[in-house]
């Protein structure tokens, strides 16, 4: 799929490029409020809801290879809802079903296929954050492991002797890949 | 021949001897499973490298994010009063209202807030525009207003730079320099456009250009935290 020209946003949140980060804002944001508003999203809900959408999108385009292929507000429209949602299962807050969807009529259908492909690839990122977050001693293995220094440095910070910091490591990654690869959640992103 | 996890990280990382390397690209061909656990290495490694890294400057966004969410999306939370409070809450406000009005003049066009430059804070390098963000929220203004000119001179085109030049010039009586910064960006489409209303108003006020001045007040819509300041201008004007 070609690069799509909204790219341009996924730049200037990579560049922490003020003016069009408050472009952003003055083209997506009131549309978003009002749509998650109709969903029976408080305020500052809603406000949470599309910073934190913003700042996955800028954690996924993070390594700079990230192409958009769909328009950004679809995207982030998509990325919302589903934000949306999740909250609202962890919380006692109801959707309301009945909300507008005018506000997004400008969005073509061949668009949301793109937007939930970028979507579903954040989600993945996430639940693999997420496993990582929980594998302790592990956790520190692979973060170190990745910081960009000599790996004989880091097997000394870590207390261990370098052959052993290499098994160390790569047995902690196997092990993050199966725990990720035996989540539901993951096979349903996959499949 | 069966291959482990450190295996898959010697051959990631171009450890292997020739030889070994050979052998591992020809199980890898004809392997499913070998194949899954290497790109399932590969893309946890490049996973978790890019969050890591997208961590440590995500403070530097949340600085610029932060204003605009509150801008956008928040409202002041109300506060819940008993009746009786409320009454002698009003009571007492309407008395210093009477007291104000009899006493002393009404909102004067230079009694206005602003906020913070965001940006000022900048984990490991200070860039030039922190810097100048950082004496703009000291209120150095002179400094400040310095610091910006110079960095309109190097950087690209920058709304907020602009916009905050402006004020520092505003607050060192630099009406003249400030009032066609305050033009340009209230007929422009940035964040600042309807704010810089009120500040060409307040800029062209007291360079004595009055019908200007009163052209940029009454755009300033009611509800903008600038409207009583442009009220007070127009009717000092009158």
């Amino acid at each position: 799929m070609p690069l799509h020209a909204d790219q341009k946003y996924i730049t200037a949140l990579l560049h922490h490029d003020q003016r069009l980060i408050s472009e952003i804002y003055q083209r997506f944001a009131p549309n978003m409020k009002a749509y998650l508003l109709s969903r029976g999203c408080s305020e500052d809900d809603a406000g949470d809801v599309f910073q934190e959408a913003l700042i996955d999108i800028y954690k996924l385009a993070n390594d700079k290879q990230f192409v958009l292929t769909c328009p950004f507000e679809a995207f982030l429209l998509l990325l919302c809802k589903r934000k949306f949602i999740n909250k609202t299962k962890k919380t006692s807050l109801t959707v309301v079903t009945n909300g507008e969807e005018d506000a997004y009529t400008h969005i073509p259908d061949d668009a949301n296929a793109g937007a939930a492909e970028h979507v579903a690839q954040v989600e993945k990122e996430q639940l693999v954050m997420l496993v990582l977050d929980e594998m302790g001693n592990c956790k520190e293995v692979i973060l170190k492991s990745l910081l960009k220094k000599p790996q004989e440095e880091i097997a000394e910070e870590l207390g261990m002797t370098y052959a052993y910091y290499r098994k160390r490591k790569s047995n902690c990654m196997g092990e993050l890949a199966e725990l990720v690869r035996n989540k539901p959640q993951f096979k349903e992103l996959v499949s | 021949m069966t291959y482990t996890y450190s295996d898959i990280d010697a051959y990631l990382n171009g450890e292997l001897t020739a030889e070994e390397q050979q052998q591992f690209e020809q199980e890898l061909r004809s392997n499913q499973q070998l194949q899954e656990q290497v790109n399932a290495y590969r893309l946890l490694n490049s996973t978790v490298g890019k969050h890591q890294q997208a961590e440590q400057t995500l403070p530097q966004l949340k600085q610029i994010l932060d204003p605009l969410t509150h801008q956008y999306f928040k409202k002041e939370k109300a506060k819940v009063f008993t009746m009786k409070r409320t009454m002698y809450m009003l009571a007492a406000a309407a008395s210093i209202v009477l007291i104000l009005l009899v006493a002393l003049p009404g909102t004067s066009p230079d009694d206005y807030s602003f906020d913070d430059m965001p940006g000022a804070i900048v984990r490991g390098t200070e860039t030039d525009k922190a810097k100048a963000a950082q004496l703009f929220n000291n209120k150095q203004y002179a400094e400040a207003a310095k610091a910006f000119q110079q960095l309109k001179t190097t950087g690209t085109p920058d709304a907020a730079v602009d916009f905050y030049l402006g004020i520092s010039l505003l607050k060192t009586e630099q009406y003249a320099e400030a009032l066609p910064l305050f033009e340009i960006l209230a007929n422009g489409t940035s964040v600042y456009a309807e704010d810089a209303n009120f500040f060409a108003a307040l800029s062209a006020y007291h360079l004595q250009q009055s019908e200007k001045a009163k052209q940029y007040a009454e755009k300033v819509k009611e509800g903008s935290r600038y409207w009583k300041n442009a009220k007070a201008i127009i009717k000092k004007l009158k």
